[in-house]
C-alpha cells in the first residue's frame, strides 16, 4: 500500500457509507438500560455498618470491658486515685492470674476458629446467592 | 464544548445522580446498536449486547479519565463486548480477498447502484458491511461515518496506526467487491 497515491475507493467508500443511516434500537431501549443500571446501583449499595465502623465499635467495646473489669475491682472499693496509680499493676496481675487448663484453652480456640471460618464461608455463600437472585 | 458537557454529565453520575446516564444512553444508543447489529444478525441479540455495552460503560465510569473522547471510550467498550460474544460465534465470510479495483469498475458499480432504489441501496450497504470482519467494520464506521482520525481509531482498537491504514485499505476493497456482487444480483432480480 502506497500512502502517497490516493486510493480511488476512498471517496467512493465515503459517499457509500454516508448513504447508510444509523439503525435504531427498540423504543424502550433507554428504559431497559436504565432499569438495569438502577438495579446495579441498589445492589452495590454500601453495607449499613462499614468495616471502619465495626473496627471502632470493637475497639470501644474492648476498652469498655477492660476498664469495666478494672473499675469493678478497684474503683468501687478504693476510688479513682487508686485506679490511676495501680492500673498497670492490676492489669499485669490479671494476666498472671489467668490460669486455664490446656484442654479448655484448646476447645475455646478450636470453637473460635470454626466460628470464624463458618462466618466467612456463610457470608460468601449468601452474597453469591443474593447476586444470582437479583 | 460537547466534551465539557459530557464531563459534567459523568461527574454528576459519579456523584450519584444516576438518571443523568440516560442522557448519554439516548445520545449514543443508535451508534452502539448499529455497531452491534452489524455484527449480530439477530436484532434482539444485537440489542442485548448493546445494553451490555452500556452497563459495562456505567460500571467502569470511574475509570474514565477524560483523556480521550467519551464516544471513543464507549466504542472501545462496545468493540470489546462484541469481540467477547464473537468468540463463541465464529463468523465466516464467503467473499475472498481482494481483487484490484480499477476506476472503470467504480464507474460501472455506481451505474449499477444508481438503478436501485434508495432503500434498497441502504439495505445492500448494510448487508455488505455486515459481511466484513468486526475490526474492519469498526474502522470503516469510525473513519468514514464518525470521521475520527486514524490515531484515535488505533487507540480504540488497540492496533498500530500502520495496521489501521492497511486494514482500511483492504476493507474498502473488500466492501467494494461484496457490494458489486450484491448489487449485480439485485439489479438482475429487478430487471
Amino acid at each position: 500500500m502506497n500512502n502517497n497515491i490516493p486510493d480511488p475507493l476512498d471517496s467512493w467508500t465515503r459517499q457509500t457509507i454516508k448513504k447508510v443511516t444509523l439503525e435504531k434500537p427498540s423504543a424502550d431501549f433507554n428504559q431497559k438500560v436504565m432499569s438495569k443500571v438502577l438495579n446495579l446501583s441498589t445492589k452495590s449499595n454500601k453495607p449499613l455498618i462499614s468495616n471502619t465502623l465495626w473496627l471502632i465499635f470493637s475497639a470501644t467495646l474492648a476498652i469498655i470491658i477492660y476498664l469495666g473489669t478494672l473499675l469493678k475491682t478497684t474503683d468501687l472499693f478504693f476510688g479513682a486515685n487508686f485506679t490511676n496509680k495501680y492500673i498497670s499493676r492490676w492489669a499485669l496481675q490479671l494476666l498472671n492470674d489467668w490460669n486455664l487448663s490446656s484442654t479448655l484453652t484448646s476447645i475455646v480456640v478450636s470453637i473460635g476458629i470454626i466460628l470464624i471460618v463458618q462466618i466467612i464461608y456463610l457470608k460468601q455463600w449468601h452474597s453469591k446467592k443474593w447476586n444470582t437472585l437479583t | 464544548m460537547e466534551r465539557e458537557i459530557e464531563k459534567i454529565y459523568i461527574r454528576r453520575i459519579l456523584e450519584g445522580d444516576i438518571e443523568v446516564f440516560s442522557l448519554l444512553v439516548s445520545k449514543y444508543q443508535n451508534l452502539v446498536f448499529t455497531i452491534c447489529s452489524r455484527v449480530f444478525d439477530n436484532k434482539e441479540e444485537a440489542e442485548d449486547i448493546a445494553q451490555e455495552s452500556f452497563i459495562k460503560c456505567y460500571q467502569s465510569l470511574k475509570q474514565f479519565k477524560g483523556e480521550s473522547k467519551f464516544s471513543s471510550w464507549l466504542y472501545t467498550i462496545t468493540y470489546n463486548t462484541c469481540m467477547n460474544h464473537l468468540k463463541y460465534k465464529k463468523r465466516q465470510t464467503s467473499v475472498e480477498d481482494i481483487a484490484n479495483v480499477a476506476d472503470q469498475d467504480i464507474i460501472e458499480q455506481d451505474h449499477i447502484f444508481a438503478k436501485l432504489e434508495q432503500k434498497e441501496q441502504t439495505n445492500l450497504i448494510q448487508q455488505a458491511l455486515s459481511k466484513l470482519e468486526l475490526d474492519e467494520q469498526m474502522i470503516i464506521q469510525l473513519y468514514y461515518y464518525e470521521e475520527l482520525p486514524i490515531k484515535e481509531i488505533s487507540n480504540i482498537l488497540s492496533l498500530k496506526i500502520e495496521n489501521i491504514k492497511i486494514k482500511l485499505f483492504r476493507s474498502r476493497k473488500k466492501l467494494f467487491n461484496i457490494l458489486s456482487l450484491h448489487s449485480q444480483c439485485s439489479t438482475l432480480i429487478y430487471e
